[in-house]
């Protein structure tokens, strides 16, 4: 029988709603009646029997490959009771009211326990590996062995074992439905959470994760700057102030003074440009008259050709 | 003298120092002509308001003879090239056109080339003309004093271009 649940709870059965899976759905399939050779109500839970079962064949405590812990119980209340001790303590710490006497008395009853254990453990044991071997008996019997081979009767356990399981997983859920977010309420009232992140987060290595231009991407600047009402931002400035203000730091006397200079300088620098031009032109027309090679001073002929750029065209 | 070379338009860099032509000089002449006629005609509005202020009820427009306006203008405007010339080495049109007006070598005008320059340029100052013809684009006064005009869009030192 100890082989058989192990068998269920690793295979078949439902986990419970926090799973995902449906609980009763699997129940329901597992009590569907037979349709061929091999027994679907056994398949489905994995208790085949058409292939060989080591952990159903052989009786327990008959040399199998199976050890059991003779301690293995005593074990897991050694660990509540130091789950208890220790939620105890921390308890008492947060209330700064230590009573040493209190983890005395764990510590008897765990050693108390412990020499239990080494003492009534092979007891136990024998005890356990020679019932097993009465109940493998009384299996054995052909009258017994029928009635708990047929596979309907295996199929009705597992359907009440899987309904207590789900019925079971869903008080759980239940309940931590209801304690969790008062419990999480409770604590979070008791600490200073952002003290605990300034403390212990590491802010930059999070802030260097982020990825700043996708955010500012996603921002919409436009309808931000819709919303502003800049009308009212303006009443509240003197723009007359404002006005001087600017005019005193960008010396617009100057600038306007530059400017008009440059105009000025545009204009004569063309006449420039222009009266070279005809000299050029002169100095040619004489040339061409009175036969003349190319002048060795005077004018850069190597220069004439660059004055067809017109002066305004020249850089400032 | 190292004068900041973007002051100057990049196609007018070669002929900075060499000699200018007729037109260029013609320019600055005729720019000199109009400050001439200015200055005149300043002083004859100047000379009427003081006979104003000194006569105002017996005021007439002061009637100078031709030759009187001749003389005087021979005068100032001999004064007004030499000092210019002696100065600077410009005067008011060799400025507006960029030329620069310089003596042998290179040199910066003396008082009496430049008082004899401006003499012969007020005398005959058709003498410009031939510089179409030299074949250095040397007027008549250039040939005569040894001196020469050319190309100079900013302020140099004089002896910084060859003669």
């Amino acid at each position: 029988m100890n082989a058989i649940g192990v068998e269920m709870s690793s295979s078949t059965l439902p986990t419970g709603p926090g799973t995902g899976s449906d609980p009763t759905a699997n129940v329901a399939f597992a009590s569907d009646g037979p349709s061929d050779g091999a027994d679907p109500d056994t398949s489905a839970i994995g208790l085949d029997r058409t292939e060989p079962c080591p952990e159903l064949d052989e009786p327990p405590g008959a040399g199998g490959p199976r050890d059991p812990d003779p301690a293995i119980v005593w074990r897991i209340v050694r660990l509540v009771l130091e789950a208890v001790a220790g939620s105890a303590s921390a308890l008492d710490g947060a209330l700064s009211e230590m009573r040493p006497i209190r983890r005395v008395a764990v510590d008897v009853m765990i050693g108390g326990g412990a020499v239990a254990s080494e003492v009534a453990g092979p007891v136990i044991y024998r005890v356990a590996a020679a019932g097993g071997s009465i109940v493998d008996g009384v299996v054995r019997l052909p009258m017994i062995n029928g009635w708990l081979g047929r596979p309907r009767t295996l199929s009705l356990l597992a359907e009440r074992g899987g309904r207590e399981r789900a019925a079971a997983a869903a008080d759980l859920h239940r309940l931590a439905a209801a304690l969790v977010p008062a419990v999480t309420s409770a604590v979070l009232d008791r600490i200073d959470l952002t003290a605990l992140v300034r403390d212990r987060v590491a802010l930059d290595v999070l802030v260097a994760t982020v990825d700043i231009d996708a955010v500012a991407a996603r921002v919409d600047v436009d309808g931000i700057a819709r919303r502003i009402d800049l009308d009212a931002i303006i009443d509240r400035i003197d723009l007359v102030d404002l006005t001087n203000r600017v005019i005193d730091g960008i010396d617009l006397p100057e600038i306007i003074r530059e400017s008009t200079g440059s105009v000025s300088g545009d204009i004569v620098r063309g006449v420039r440009m222009q009266g070279i031009e005809a000299d050029q032109a002169v100095t040619s027309l004489v040339g061409r008259l009175f036969r003349r090679r190319p002048p060795q001073s005077g004018l850069d002929t190597a220069a004439v050709g660059q004055i067809g750029m017109t002066a305004q065209e020249a850089p400032s | 003298m190292t004068s900041p070379p973007s002051r100057i338009p990049k196609e007018a860099r070669p002929f900075q120092g060499k000699r200018a032509g007729l037109v260029s000089r013609t320019l600055a002449a005729v720019l000199d002509g109009l400050v001439l006629l200015a200055v005149l005609t300043g002083s004859y509005v100047a000379w009427a308001a003081i006979v104003f202020l000194w006569n105002p009820s017996g005021f007439r427009l002061p009637t100078p003879s031709r030759l009187l306006v001749v003389i005087v203008g021979y005068l100032v405007a001999v004064a007004y090239m030499t000092l210019c010339w002696r100065i600077s080495g410009r005067t008011y049109g060799d400025q507006v056109i960029g030329l620069r007006l310089l003596g042998r070598g290179g040199r910066e005008l003396g008082l009496a080339t430049a008082l004899a320059r401006a003499v012969f340029c007020a005398v005959l100052p058709l003498g410009l003309l031939w510089t179409a013809v030299s074949r250095d684009n040397r007027s008549l006064a250039d040939l005569l004093l040894r001196t020469s005009v050319r190309y100079e869009w900013q302020t140099a030192p004089a002896g910084e271009f060859g003669a």
